[in-house]
């Protein structure tokens, strides 16, 4: 098994959930889309909703999974993914 | 009469205390797309290398946008131009005063100021009236109360009020211009310029109404851009712009002790969502806008109370906290109100502190240099102090008051290396490392180290422009494509400038850009395409080249601090990365049509249709 740290960063997720983040024990050889299937499992559609929205970024230790396979990236121990909204101004 | 313009110029000698007042070359306008190409024809053809910055001679023009004051959604911009004292080179701030619209109001699209007055004087623009006031009992205020004070003298509370603090009347040069309704023209120094033209405000009220050659036809997308952004820029209102500093932390874009470090443990303290749970106590929006994301706040307790007023944004908040290692949201509500009442730049303050504190944990500077001042990460009275200082250009504050590239020439070569400017402008709160386009951007952009003048890293971020060929996420790791991402980013945003235009709005919330040609039509009544507006902000671009290659600007000024090119991170999202900016800045010449020292080529220059400028380059 492996221990996977998953972030909420769009604060209306943080709200329904009422938790900035969670840690999620998987088998061995998990993908990103294995995360979101056990996230959406546990919390309920709201994961899904907010991950397709446009502008939504998943990322891998920072990295937008886009250029690292999208959804079938791989995970290890110690990983940790971030569901990033789409950032307005700055 | 062509809708949105006034027609008319203003040219204000405060020498000679005369003024005068000219047509507006129409045909220019049309091809210039308005008073911001204008004035960068206006500044190359009166403001040579000899005009210093501070020198009576230099030109500093406060000018509209195509379309501010119509009732487009969030026309509200102004911009102000001059030569920069902070970059010597083409300097320029865009903010939402609504002085720029009362100026409109009154029968002018742009006002040009020259000379300097041997007394303080503030201006008086009531329609037809022009007047120069003295402004001596005025001198040495802050701003806020500047504005507020200026009113009680006209007896006009409508006035519109730009102004300058003490910092600008010291001639400190990363001074802004504060407007009444609490914003800034914060970056290159400008109200400095003011400040040697013993200029202290301009006040303007106009009772004329800006045409609309089709109302209806405004109206209609009025509705549908209003419609698209109220629900995709919903958290910019709820949260502001300081949104992003936990989730820039995340994946590497938040700068961090003076950019050394990739990760931040105080992000979420100094977060927009904390600032909504804590100190927000309301929204301020800027004229036609229907989104609001200023903020409005209020400190009751702790060492920064009482403190009420206009709320710090992201940049701020960046430059100000983590930059320096602060992570206390209240004491960067104090110390971004400082700035605001002294008329300094946060980014390039922020900046220049977190330069300064870098240089005392090295040694190179020593309390005997700061007065006694502990210059370490995260101490925030040492941040206060030193901006007070800088305002007042008193001890310590005297050098870092000149920006951290002047200030490191003066404390000596080990300091150079830790200045984090290009040109002298200091680098903005998005990370080189993490989006190597910035990179690229900061090295080349018209004003030095600018995010607003490409935004080039939104395509990286997930904001896409199917409408200019940006239709999919792109790497911001890679430098693959970036340099045709970089001018095509630069030009659609000195396109959404021009026309007086808000880029929250119009560049984060999902508007088509097809419909910029269709507002720039319902507005002038001028047909046009969005290639056409392109092909504006493609000259618009040369020409500030054009200035600043006159200025001496060539492929050596083009440059990233050191560190970005040869330390990279050890932690963070952005660990490992350096910017690898030659093969870039190489292709960005291409793309552009200069030449191998960064001068724009005549066949380019002549291929835009920019005939008149043939000569500075020849």
């Amino acid at each position: 098994m492996i221990k996977v740290k998953l972030v909420f960063l769009d604060e209306d997720l943080r709200k329904a959930l009422g938790i900035k983040e969670d840690t999620f024990n998987l088998p061995e050889g998990s993908t990103i889309k294995e995360l979101l299937l056990a996230a959406a499992l546990k919390y309920g559609e709201k994961i899904i909703e907010k991950v397709s929205k446009a502008g939504t970024i998943i990322a891998l230790n920072g990295q937008n999974i886009e250029f690292l396979g999208g959804t079938n990236a791989r995970l290890f121990d110690g990983d940790r993914v971030a569901i990033i909204p789409q950032i307005e101004g700055g | 009469m062509v809708g949105g313009y006034a027609g008319k110029i203003l040219r204000i000698n405060l020498s000679n205390k005369k003024f005068h007042i000219e047509d507006l070359d129409l045909s220019l306008a049309k091809s210039l797309l308005g008073c911001l190409g204008i004035a960068s024809k206006i500044m190359l053809e009166e403001v040579d290398p000899a005009v210093e910055p501070f020198s009576p001679e230099n030109k500093l023009i406060f000018l509209t946008g195509v379309l501010t004051g119509s009732t487009a959604p969030a026309a509200c911009k102004s911009i102000v131009v001059s030569r920069s004292p902070l970059t010597n080179i083409w300097g320029e701030s865009v903010f939402s005063a609504n002085t720029g619209i009362e100026l409109k109001r009154a029968g002018y699209d742009m006002l040009i100021i020259d000379g300097a007055s041997d007394k303080p004087v503030y201006l008086w623009i009531h329609d037809d009236s022009i007047e120069i006031r003295d402004a001596s009992g005025f001198w040495g205020m802050d701003t806020y109360t500047t504005c507020e004070a200026i009113k009680n003298d006209l007896g006009e509370k409508k006035a519109a009020v730009v102004c300058i603090g003490p910092a600008g009347e010291n001639l400190v040069r990363i001074s802004s211009i504060i407007s009444d309704n609490g914003r800034a023209a914060g970056r290159c120094g400008l109200g400095a310029v003011m400040g040697s033209k013993n200029l202290k405000a301009i006040a303007a009220l106009g009772s004329k109404n800006i045409e609309v050659a089709n109302p209806g036809l405004l109206n209609d997308l009025r509705k549908e851009i209003i419609s698209i952004t109220r629900e995709r820029l919903k958290a910019l209102s709820d949260y502001g712009t300081a949104r992003g500093v936990v989730a820039f932390e995340e994946m590497g874009n938040l700068p961090i002790k003076n950019w050394t470090k990739g990760r931040f443990q105080g992000a979420e303290k100094i977060s927009g969502m904390r600032m909504a749970e804590t100190i927000l106590v309301g929204k301020k929006a800027c004229f036609a806008c229907h989104i609001a994301c200023g903020r409005y706040i209020r400190v009751s307790e702790g060492p920064y109370a009482p403190l009420e007023g206009y709320g710090p944004e992201y940049e701020t908040i960046a430059a100000l906290g983590s930059l320096c290692m602060n992570d206390n949201l209240e004491s960067i509500a104090k110390a971004n109100d400082l700035c605001n009442r002294f008329g300094l730049d946060t980014i390039s303050t922020g900046a220049t502190i977190a330069f300064a504190m870098e240089c005392y944990e090295r040694g190179i500077i020593t309390k005997d240099d700061t007065g006694g001042i502990e210059l370490n990460w995260g101490n925030l009275d040492a941040i206060i102090k030193v901006i007070e200082l800088i305002g007042r250009r008193e001890g310590i504050g005297a050098i870092l008051g000149e920006g951290s590239k002047r200030a490191a020439e003066k404390i000596g070569e080990a300091a150079e290396r830790y200045a984090m400017h290009v040109k002298g402008l200091e680098i903005p709160m998005h990370s080189p490392y993490r989006f190597k386009e910035m990179g690229l951007q900061y090295a080349v952009s018209e004003r030095g180290a600018c995010h607003l003048r490409g935004l080039s890293m939104l395509p990286a971020r997930g904001i896409l422009f199917p409408d200019i060929g940006f239709d999919r996420q792109v790497d911001g790791f890679s430098i693959e494509g970036k340099a045709h991402l970089v001018k095509v980013m630069q030009d659609i945003c000195r396109v959404v400038d021009a026309l007086g235009l808000c880029k929250f709005v119009y560049l984060f919330g999902g508007v088509p850009l097809r419909r910029l040609p269709q507002l720039y039509t319902a507005v002038t009544g001028w047909e046009t395409s969005l290639d056409d507006l392109m092909r504006a902000g493609e000259r618009i671009w040369i020409l500030q080249r054009i200035f600043n290659v006159r200025m001496g600007v060539r492929r050596k000024d083009d440059m990233l601090p050191k560190r970005f090119l040869e330390e990279p991170l050890n932690e963070g999202a952005a660990k490992g990365q350096i910017v690898e900016l030659e093969p870039m800045l190489n292709e960005f010449y291409v793309e552009r049509g200069l030449d191998d020292e960064g001068r724009p080529k005549m066949e380019k220059v002549l291929e835009l249709g920019l005939n008149f400028a043939a000569k500075y380059i020849a």
